[in-house]
């Protein structure tokens, strides 16, 4: 082979290089959540409160025009929740007896509360993934506030998802309808485990996948579907969904169907982070 | 160094655009590309060099707001500039409908590249209905956009050469 005499570098190669820069950082924050958070601290600081400028800018403009073109919904909408609040104030004073008496059988038998009331943390959303592929979403809260990665975070009472990268001001959250999210499930009543899997096909009909549920399981359509205790990223006990349209799956073992989040996901606009982390027992790295 | 500058506001304000207001707004379905716009206008207009770097900047700014990978966003957008530059150096710019064909042809790169590294490696096989509702939408919504802002970028770029013209005879 000949040496050529110039040293010139040519667009082919500063690709080549690039490429192999880029691949080495997909790389590194695969195998390290740190060195992603490194990369992120630097840029995020300079340009949150740029994009919390132009997110206010952007629901003053845009917020007026849409509660014009949605108007209609909200008034039906209005009609149902109130029919639904008087049903379920009904139902509260009912369950608030029975958790009465509930913690005096607890008492008794001195088991602790196994579902505590978490601590939280409200955030605002001021960005949203633009490719509409992944729906990751960004906050105004980071770990200036005490947001950690992997904290859960939920809105209108609904698991949304999981912190995956925090700076010093922003947090970013991979959403439980994002693709390639997995969350340990179970019935609300039947404590029968199952998983809740997010897919983009189907949450263009608001609905998420639900799988893997013993075929004999007593959960059944409208269950209340919550984390499980044995999840390893989630805290046990918060509201996913409901479930719907149960069938026995072809191997005749399991069941699977569609879940209704309860969270809006379409019309997020703050949540709350829970500041609690869920112990797995494994040490810290 | 003007023309970096320049540059570098283009990208953050498309970037702040698409993300803070476009996407977060729930008027639109699909969100239209901008930055890829910018990355393969640049590209095609400027060459290979200032494409890959400018993709390298947006892919670089997704990676770091909305990826869950560094470098993910960013190794895609670079080669877009790479390849639109390529293309660049064997046709004119002013070439008939040459934006448009750029925009279609990145954008299906784009897409194509996240569905087989995001989704079918977890075994979402059905391109088809990937196609009908993600991409086609995003590239007819980035397709109007091209048609309006690729016409913005080459003037933008006719008024920096001007100017880097004029500085450079004051220096002679």
């Amino acid at each position: 082979m000949k040496k050529k005499p110039a040293p010139e570098i040519r667009p082919k190669h500063i690709m080549f290089l690039l490429a192999a820069i880029c691949i080495l950082l997909i790389i590194m924050s695969a195998m390290n959540t740190n060195t992603n958070n490194f990369l992120r601290a630097g840029f995020n600081n300079t340009l949150m409160p740029m994009q919390k400028g132009f997110n206010i800018v952007g629901n003053g403009i845009f917020g007026r025009v849409e509660r014009l073109v949605h108007l209609h919904d909200v008034e039906s909408e209005n009609e149902r929740l109130k029919e639904q609040v008087a049903e379920l104030t009904e139902q509260n004073t009912r369950y608030q007896l029975r958790l009465s008496e509930l913690t005096t059988y607890q008492n008794l038998l001195s088991l602790s509360d196994q579902y505590p009331e978490y601590e939280k943390v409200g955030a605002h959303i001021i960005g949203k993934n633009s490719d509409n592929w992944f729906k990751t979403i960004q906050v105004d809260k980071g770990s200036r506030d005490g947001i950690a990665v992997d904290m859960n975070v939920i809105a209108n009472g609904g698991l949304v998802g999981i912190v995956t990268s925090v700076t010093d001001t922003t947090a970013t959250i991979s959403t439980i309808i994002n693709d390639n999210r997995n969350v340990g499930a179970m019935g609300l009543t039947s404590k029968a485990s199952c998983i809740v899997t997010g897919d983009l096909t189907l949450y263009e009909n608001g609905l998420l996948e639900l799988s893997k549920i013993a075929k004999d399981d007593a959960i059944s359509n409208d269950d209340k579907i919550v984390t499980s205790n044995t999840s390893d990223l989630y805290l046990p006990g918060i509201l996913i969904g409901y479930a719907k349209d149960l069938t026995v799956d072809s191997n005749n073992l399991t069941k699977s169907g569609y879940l209704v989040p309860a969270a809006d996901f379409s019309h997020l606009d703050t949540v709350l982070i829970l500041t609690t982390i869920k112990e797995t027992g494994e040490p810290e790295s | 160094m003007r023309r970096f500058f320049v540059y570098l506001g283009v990208v953050l304000l498309a970037f702040l655009l698409q993300n803070n207001i476009f996407a977060v707004s729930n008027l639109i379905d699909a969100t239209p590309n901008l930055l890829l716009i910018i990355t393969f206008s640049f590209g095609f207009i400027r060459g290979q060099k200032e494409g890959m770097f400018i993709g390298l900047f947006c892919g670089l700014l997704m990676d770091v707001c909305f990826g869950e990978l560094v470098g993910y966003y960013a190794l895609i957008y670079m080669l877009i500039g790479f390849v639109t530059g390529t293309i660049g150096q064997l046709f004119y710019a002013e070439f008939l409908n040459m934006p448009l064909l750029l925009c279609v042809l990145s954008d299906f790169m784009y897409n194509l590249y996240i569905y087989v590294f995001g989704f079918m490696v977890h075994g979402r096989m059905s391109l088809s209905v990937y196609f009908a509702h993600v991409i086609l939408p995003e590239v007819v919504y980035t397709s109007v956009l091209t048609l309006f802002l690729y016409k913005v970028f080459f003037r933008l770029n006719e008024k920096l050469e001007e100017l880097e013209k004029r500085s450079a005879k004051r220096f002679v």
